[in-house]
């Protein structure tokens, strides 16, 4: 840069920052949030009215005659102009009725309330894991680029992505599981239950259904420890699957920084390599990486399906692929829904992380 | 006793074709600046990066001898080197804007800085500097980010900070070529004073020799990573013998528009293989320039590689 000057950039006074400005960016978070968890409701709602099946004579019964299932189709209001049930349909979500299920004919909510702290549990795990060890790879595989490490840490990044997810948990279980029997092959059989753990054969009370946790507030480390286990294979199969991603672009980004010029400036001042590599260039290497990770994490919502499939986990993952096998059209619509504003709201909640890493753009908004 | 001593220092980049620099040898002592004057890819910010343990991890770099404060550093580890940088060396660089981490605010890192070097406890003193070498208010000022400062306002920082820890040899990598003029001749004068004060030994590296004539005490001329002239500011500035030298000084821009010849120019990295680096750009040249490189010989008032104008001098004096 030969520039001589750079130009003043003078914010509003710091008074100013908080207030109008932020509640004034809150509300529009929350108008564009609305805004598209409608758009995927019409879509998903106009998908179930296209697809050529029969809810009506699916809830009825496969020995029901045609007065039978003309009644339940009266019952279930899918005889009204489809417009009629789509204002019924989104009249019933803002009050938090997202329906009755046709295969546990219970309201969809009680459900879907029962099946996710399961897959909160796999999700938060998974995602901690990948994300922190994703991380320390990249940056040691940045700052050290010959050597064993970063043989094997480039098979594993081209390896985990490429493998599809279905198959690295497969494998899992046969060499993990099934040959030498260390963790259970899957969580739960008689499903749907709520947890991943038996609570009764691990005598703790069900607190908040996610086995890990409980065992946690009951206090009991024999509990904990077969939570764990019962989580680690889903874990891994998420981990080993995710993490490459995240080990490149660290990698990649903290290589660019150590370049620059800034980085010599403080070596230069005496600064020592934990100060030089950790507080100034990652920090501003993590930029991207919480971008991908906040959109993984939002892929995640709806990628646990195959993992909890493979695992009988007792998730929304197990719940909405169970549901789409009976065309269960209204727990179909509310997976959907929670899938998107869960995505959504993760790029939303990233955004007020960038701040933090990079000052500069709190000025620019 | 010298306070910087090097002699035959080579450092090569992997993949390059030639040292970056080769065969340089140099010595400072207290009080004195050295000014190092050449174009891009001449070899001298590497030599800069070289005397203060900077060198990318990759380079290599050889030397017959490298003495700081009469302390061998031949063999000083990176642990060694961090140490002098503490307490010994500082270090400006060209662009100032560059040299702070852009998402973090100054006053952070001048105090990452002060407690790197053990004066911590020394905030109070540097913002009297700061306040001396023109940083008004600097209380307020450094609670901003990098781009929110002038360049001029951040390269007094850099040298506030580099100059508050007394090192004894302060290495300055062209410390006003990304500064307006007018900017520039205020950060030469306070380089200049705090330098006068503190006698420290500087290197100073400039492609400017408008910059060099004011602060340096002798020039050393880089081209192709060796050193082709060398000696006195006056003799090196006044009576320059070797062909490049006085292309670059006949390249001085002067209000009377009498231009000289100028230099042949050249795309930079096609040096050759062998000889004298400078012949494929050389008036002078003759046979022996492709095939052996020429050592320093006293010409007039100067050392000055190149055996061709040796003998012209004896002709034209």
């Amino acid at each position: 840069m030969t520039q001589g000057r750079y130009p003043e950039v003078t914010g509003p006074a710091p008074g100013l920052r908080f207030g109008a400005g932020r509640l004034a960016r809150f509300a529009k978070g929350v108008v564009w949030l609305l805004v598209v968890v409608l758009v995927a409701v019409s879509i998903t709602f106009a998908l179930s009215r296209i697809v050529p099946a029969d809810p009506a004579r699916l809830a009825a019964g496969l020995e029901a005659g045609p007065e039978q299932v003309e009644r339940v189709r009266q019952d279930m209001g899918l005889d009204d102009p489809v417009m009629v049930q789509y204002v019924r349909y989104i009249t019933g979500l803002v009050r938090g009725d997202f329906g009755d299920s046709i295969r546990t004919r219970g309201p969809i909510l009680d459900d879907v309330v029962e099946a996710l702290p399961a897959s909160i549990e796999l999700i938060v795990v998974s995602f901690t894991i990948f994300a922190a060890l994703g991380i320390l790879a990249g940056a040691a595989w940045a700052y050290w680029p010959r050597g064993v490490h970063a043989v094997l840490l480039r098979v594993v990044a081209v390896a985990g992505s490429a493998v599809p997810v279905f198959w690295v948990g497969l494998l899992l279980q046969i060499f993990l599981a099934a040959r030498p029997d260390w963790f259970p092959l899957v969580a739960r059989l008689d499903f749907p239950v709520a947890g991943n753990l038996n609570h009764e054969a691990a005598g703790i009370a069900e607190v908040t259904g996610a086995g890990l946790l409980d065992a946690l507030i009951a206090r009991s480390p024999s509990a904990m420890w077969e939570a764990a286990r019962v989580l680690f294979l889903p874990v891994m199969t998420i981990v080993i699957h995710n993490i490459a991603l995240t080990i490149a672009l660290t990698r990649s980004s903290l290589a660019d920084q150590l370049d620059r010029e800034y980085v010599r400036a403080a070596r230069a001042r005496g600064l020592s390599e934990w100060r030089v590599v950790v507080v100034d260039a990652l920090r501003n290497a993590l930029n991207p990486v919480v971008t991908m990770l906040g959109l993984q994490l939002g892929w995640l919502l709806g990628g646990v399906v195959i993992v909890e499939v493979i695992f009988s986990w007792p998730g929304i993952g197990l719940y909405a692929f169970s549901s789409f096998q009976s065309f269960d059209y209204n727990a179909i619509m509310a997976i959907t829904v929670l899938a998107t504003a869960g995505f959504v709201l993760v790029n939303a909640l990233v955004g007020q992380i960038y701040p933090l890493l990079d000052p500069r753009i709190k000025e620019a908004r | 006793m010298s306070l910087l001593a090097v002699e035959d220092l080579t450092v090569t980049y992997p993949g390059g074709r030639r040292p970056a620099v080769k065969g340089v040898s140099l010595e400072i002592e207290s009080g004195r600046t050295l000014a190092v004057v050449g174009e891009s890819g001449s070899g001298k910010t590497t030599l800069a990066l070289a005397l203060a343990g900077l060198l990318d991890r990759r380079a290599r770099r050889h030397a017959s001898r490298l003495e700081i404060n009469g302390e061998d550093l031949l063999a000083a580890g990176r642990r060694r080197w961090r140490q002098l940088r503490r307490t010994d060396i500082s270090f400006i660089f060209q662009s100032p804007i560059n040299s702070w981490n852009p998402t973090r605010t100054m006053i952070a890192q001048v105090r990452d800085a002060m407690s790197a070097a053990g004066h911590a406890g020394r905030m109070p003193e540097l913002m009297d500097l700061l306040a001396r070498v023109g940083f008004e208010d600097p209380e307020r000022r450094l609670a901003d980010l990098p781009h929110q400062l002038s360049g001029g306002m951040l390269q007094r920082v850099s040298i506030a900070v580099a100059v508050i820890i007394e090192p004894a040899l302060l290495i300055a990598d062209e410390p006003t070529s990304a500064l307006d003029s007018t900017v520039q001749s205020e950060i030469l004068a306070i380089l200049g004073e705090l330098r006068s004060e503190a006698d420290l030994a500087m290197l100073i590296i400039s492609h400017d020799l408008s910059v060099v004539a004011r602060v340096a005490d002798d020039v050393m001329v880089l081209y192709g990573g060796k050193v082709v002239e060398q000696g006195a500011r006056a003799a090196v500035l006044g009576s320059a013998v070797h062909p490049y030298t006085r292309g670059l000084l006949d390249s001085v821009p002067r209000l009377d528009g009498d231009r000289k010849i100028l230099l042949p120019s050249m795309e930079p990295g096609h040096l050759p293989a062998s000889g004298c680096p400078f012949a494929p750009r050389c008036r002078l040249v003759v046979d022996d320039c492709r095939r052996v490189e020429p050592d320093l010989i006293p010409i007039n008032d100067t050392l000055a590689a190149c055996p061709p104008a040796a003998s012209s001098a004896l002709i034209t004096t």
